[in-house]
């Protein structure tokens, strides 16, 4: 789509850049402008890790003249499998420093700027204020939403990449020209309902698959050729070996680069995204119910084919503005210290609902180590609920 | 009808990249999916909709899919 190209061209190129970039130097859409304006280019990549890893090398290579690389993890022997930007003698180096000494054997022309630190609401603005494009390649959705924010606050292109199992997708995302991420995806998925890389593993070569997808893009953005991903998704599935295409329209009722934007600063997004403990993830993976199971279950309950008991662990003061019906208040806190477990029936399932689903998942964690094997608690809490079965009824 | 293309854990559970369904609200045509593809009850709530590309907000009996629209189903992910 018609960006213009986002960087201009830097000066000249020594005989030796010449001579590394002459592959590029003789395709006419490249050419000594486009390399020129690769060597001029600043990207950040957020994370050196799945994705990373393939981008940082690919960029290093392509010759953009500086990286960044926000990232604050040390190299652990698991990343080997697929963050090839680390070998084995970086098992416990910081990844930043691994990344940055790979990326100098690549190709010595390349400044490389770590910044080995988590990269959060607060420092984010300035960070990103710093470079042309933002890569991507961080492994959670409260620091994608944040990557977003901050991409459209500073009016940065965004190349997307997210990988799970057998399963990638793409996409560029600049809402000065096109959609945003939250434009596909408006609400972060209840927590604990989507299983991390970490617990549910990833095939390591589809970092690859993926990563060069962002670096094509990127690359395509900083000189202006092509027709970038921006306004559709490319999903990928590995295994039955396909590219689908998405095409996404910008929603004038995004809640970030829409007609009338609610979010209009960073917010905080650990608690937009219910981010959990991993003790809770794993309580919820397999015992999240959802909002239309839970009203079957409570019709069943009605018509006294059925019996549980349905337990709000929200604070009282929420419970104030609205209600399931035939729901307990127990707040979190009371499971926290146990005192929650000698008011529970053991001779009946236990369901838990919250306000969007993290507190829940806190509370079932304890019941599942309680010995109640068959809790489990609704995704998307009283939120969902009011939106799907009783919307006459407050969201807050 | 209303066609529907399912991605990644979605595809899986319903076991078809691309499905018909009777036209109507959003919730009348999930609640046919999921009568028709079980494995789906799980997946469809952390699941993001795009009615005929454009991202779905809000309570799904009150969103109309008409004859010919396209629902695409995308379960997200955010490893990486």
């Amino acid at each position: 789509m018609g960006a213009p190209a986002l960087v201009e061209p830097a000066g000249e190129l020594s005989i030796d850049e010449v001579r590394r970039y002459s592959r590029h130097l003789i395709i006419p859409d490249v050419g000594m402008t486009g390399q020129k304006r690769l060597k001029r280019a600043r990207v950040l990549c957020v994370g050196a890790g799945g994705l990373g890893s393939p981008a940082l090398m690919y960029l290093a290579a392509a010759g953009v003249g500086t990286l960044g690389i926000v990232e604050f993890d040390v190299v652990d022997e698991s990343n080997l499998q697929r963050q090839i930007i680390h070998g084995q003698s970086d098992v416990g180096r910081s990844k930043a420093e691994s990344a940055r000494d790979s990326i100098t054997e690549i190709n010595p022309f390349v400044e490389v700027v770590i910044h080995p630190e988590r990269l959060d609401s607060s420092n984010v603005m300035d960070l990103f204020a710093q470079y042309d494009l933002i890569v991507d390649g961080t492994d959670n959705f409260a620091t994608r939403y944040l990557v977003n924010d901050a991409c459209v606050l500073l009016g940065k292109p965004y190349v997307w990449g997210s990988i799970y199992r057998f399963d990638g997708q793409a996409s560029v995302f600049w809402a000065e020209y096109g959609p945003c991420y939250r434009c596909l995806y408006p609400e972060p998925p209840p927590p604990g309902m989507v299983p991390s890389c970490a617990e549910g593993g990833v095939l390591g070569v589809l970092c690859a698959s993926i990563g060069s997808i962002q670096v094509t893009e990127a690359i395509k953005l900083i000189t202006g050729i092509g027709d970038s991903l921006l306004g559709r998704l490319m999903v990928y599935d590995a295994l039955e070996m396909n590219y689908r295409q998405v095409k996404i329209r910008k929603d004038p009722n995004c809640a970030v680069c829409g007609v009338n934007p609610t979010v209009t600063e960073l917010i905080d997004y650990d608690a937009f995204c219910g981010v959990i403990s991993d003790a809770a993830a794993e309580a919820a993976r397999d015992s999240t119910i959802s909002v239309h199971d839970l009203k079957r279950m409570l019709d069943e309950r009605a018509a006294g084919e059925r019996d549980f008991v349905l337990i709000d662990v929200r604070e009282p003061i929420e419970w104030e503005i609205v209600t399931i019906d035939g729901a307990e208040l127990i707040p979190k806190g009371a499971f926290l210290d146990g005192s929650a477990l000698e008011k529970l029936p053991t001779d009946k399932q236990i369901v838990l609902h919250c306000k969007v689903g993290g507190r829940s998942a806190e509370a079932l964690a304890v019941l599942k180590g309680a010995g109640f094997a068959d809790a489990v608690h609704v995704g998307g809490g009283i939120n969902a609920w009011v939106s799907q079965i009783e919307p006459e009824k407050p969201n807050y | 009808m209303v066609t529907v293309r399912l991605f990644a854990a979605a595809r899986a559970a319903a076991g078809h990249d691309r499905v018909d369904a009777t036209a109507g609200t959003l919730a009348e045509v999930l609640a046919e999916l999921i009568e028709r593809y079980p494995g789906l009850g799980p997946v469809l709530p952390r699941c993001s909709y795009l009615l005929d590309e454009m991202a779905v907000h809000g309570d799904h009996r009150e969103i109309t899919l008409d004859d010919g629209s396209a629902l695409d189903i995308l379960p997200p992910f955010a490893g990486g």
